[in-house]
């Protein structure tokens, strides 16, 4: 039948992308961050909880306020290590969320600078960074550079 | 409503927040639009597919605004065209409010979508799959919109389990208005020939969604249930009068298991559903001038129906521009009749009962807000198409059925 070869070279292709030839993009720093008045002690399960939309409140009541930024080296190695997503898969879940209402769609921005100056002034806020952008009104929760 | 709802819309749209007062008023806008084509070399199939059709297309457009930190409001218009049903005529998709205080416990009031499965929720948006078509015999786009939202209330909530994961849970009651010109006006008229459909009505929907998020990264199990009650009023007309009959399908109930897996680029996906569809049906035959002796005009007849479909599902993302999908669908009409030997008997084809789709497709990521799709479904059996898309008959077993669908969202 027309349709099994297809399919075994289908097959083929996915084993060698899975197993054959892992990712190769260098390390990229990654720093999570969030508005200084959260308190809860987060790890990186819990940070792709809320990325994947599946934590929605801090442990006071306080609405986590998601922020990414549009695209980029660090939206895209942020989305690969800390939430453990493809982009694709990872904004479908936010789409989902915002055509079915379940909730409110992440804040979006171009520039990491921007980015810390809303956490800054936003309580519940949360997002990601490089440790080169000035960060000093917010607060680190995750580093990659200090995992073990 | 509709066009109070519009108005209310352009108003705050014109005015802007000097028309309300919200704390933290931030009015959040997206949308969509899908088109696309589809041709098979047998059988009609959702819409008139052996001429081929672009009567095949979606759009929406919601609106969102946290009212207070725990409140959020919006709505969603919905328009699609699928062959004979939905005819771009623009619908509430949902539109509620939702009180969302605590994790573990959440509530939503209004018009909503159904919490069932993996992809009830999701189904009408095309930029959220690498699949064209749903499997047709867990998502039927006839039944759409019996199943899809309800005008209800819906409770929701998540539960961590410590090293054990996540609970999500939904449990929700409503009912639905039945439109005319929808996908159940036309499967209730396929039952018999001749058969007038009168009115539709929909008394209830209720059931429950359990969501285990297991301890596994990217593993999610789910166990769905909804019950509804659907009351069909026909007339038979005769040479010798009209046979009034109702059809009523009380607690016809569906149960769906889920599993999902995500993996890096790897998404796989399988679904089992059972659904019980038994109807009771009184004919009232009093206004026939001639009856058989004996007949009383007025009997009823139960006539049990169940039926039973799964899939498996598989879909890769090769690159930034490309990703590939598969599936296996079965659907069987009658889980006491899987080889159609009854229907064999009552002089139809044994495959009527029975439908399998084996599913390919493609999506190429144009842009992050463009999507192509390209989809070919090769299927085994009519079970899932309908006699009156096919007035002439099946005119084969197998069809191939190709489809091309683009979605631009904002």
């Amino acid at each position: 039948m027309r349709i099994k070869p297809a399919l075994r070279i289908f097959g083929v292709i996915l084993f060698s992308q899975l197993f054959l030839f892992p990712g190769l993009s260098k390390a990229q720093e990654i720093l999570v961050i969030v508005n200084k008045n959260v308190t809860d002690s987060i790890d990186l399960n819990k940070i792709s909880s809320i990325y994947r939309a599946e934590k929605t409140k801090w442990n006071d009541g306080t609405q986590i306020t998601v922020t990414m930024l549009t695209k980029g080296d660090l939206h895209e190695a942020f989305a690969k290590s800390v939430v453990g997503l493809n982009t694709n898969r990872w904004i479908r879940i936010w789409r989902r969320i915002i055509f079915t209402g379940s909730g409110l769609p992440p804040r979006t921005f171009k520039t990491e600078t921007d980015m810390v100056n809303f956490i800054a002034a936003t309580p519940g806020a949360m997002g990601y960074i490089t440790a080169s952008t000035p960060h000093e009104n917010v607060k680190v929760i995750y580093d990659n550079r200090k995992k073990d | 409503m509709l066009k109070t709802f519009i108005s209310f819309v352009l108003a705050f749209l014109l005015f802007g927040n000097t028309t309300f007062a919200f704390e933290d008023s931030e009015l959040i806008i997206h949308g969509f639009v899908s088109t696309g084509y589809m041709k098979s070399n047998h059988n009609n199939f959702l819409l008139s597919s052996k001429e081929g059709s672009f009567e095949f297309n979606e759009f929406g457009i919601n609106f969102n605004t946290k009212v207070t930190d725990n409140i959020r409001v919006g709505a969603q218009l919905y328009s699609f065209d699928m062959g004979d049903i939905g005819n771009n005529e623009i619908i509430l998709d949902w539109a509620f409010l939702d009180y969302h205080q605590k994790e573990e416990i959440s509530v939503r009031l209004g018009k909503i979508k159904t919490p069932f499965g993996l992809y009830t929720e999701v189904r009408d948006y095309d930029m959220l799959r690498t699949c064209i078509l749903l499997p047709q015999g867990v998502y039927n786009q006839y039944y759409r919109e019996a199943i899809v939202g309800l005008e209800g209330v819906d409770l929701y909530g998540k539960i961590p389990l410590g090293s054990a994961g996540l609970l999500g849970y939904d449990a929700f009651i409503g009912s639905m208005n039945l439109s005319s010109g929808g996908g159940i006006e036309k499967v209730a008229t396929r039952f018999e020939q001749g058969w007038d459909l009168l009115s539709m009505r929909m008394d209830y929907s209720a059931g429950a969604r359990l969501q285990w998020y297991t301890p596994i990264k990217g593993l999610k199990t789910a166990f769905s249930f909804l019950t509804f009650d659907i009351v069909t009023t026909h007339a038979l007309n005769t040479p010798v009068g009209t046979t009034k009959i109702l059809m009523d399908i009380p607690g016809g109930h569906y149960s769906l298991s889920s599993i999902e897996y995500t993996f890096k680029n790897l998404t796989a996906a399988a679904e089992y559903l059972s659904a019980d569809q038994g109807a009771t049906l009184y004919f009232d035959m009093s206004e026939l001038s001639v009856l058989p002796p004996g007949q009383d005009p007025l009997t009823k007849i139960k006539a049990d129906h169940e039926t039973e479909s799964y899939y498996a599902m598989i879909s890769y993302r090769f690159s930034k521009l490309f990703e590939a999908g598969a599936y296996y669908s079965v659907y069987y009409d009658n889980k006491d009749d899987r080889d159609g030997d009854d229907l064999v008997a009552l002089g139809k084809n044994d495959y009527e009962a029975w439908q399998k789709d084996i599913t390919i497709s493609a999506l190429f990521n144009i842009n992050e807000w463009w999507i192509v799709k390209l989809e070919t479904h090769f299927i085994n059996g009519v079970a899932s198409t309908l006699g009156v898309d096919n007035p002439d008959g099946y005119d084969n077993e197998d069809s191939v059925l190709y489809a091309i669908k683009t979605t631009f969202n904002f």
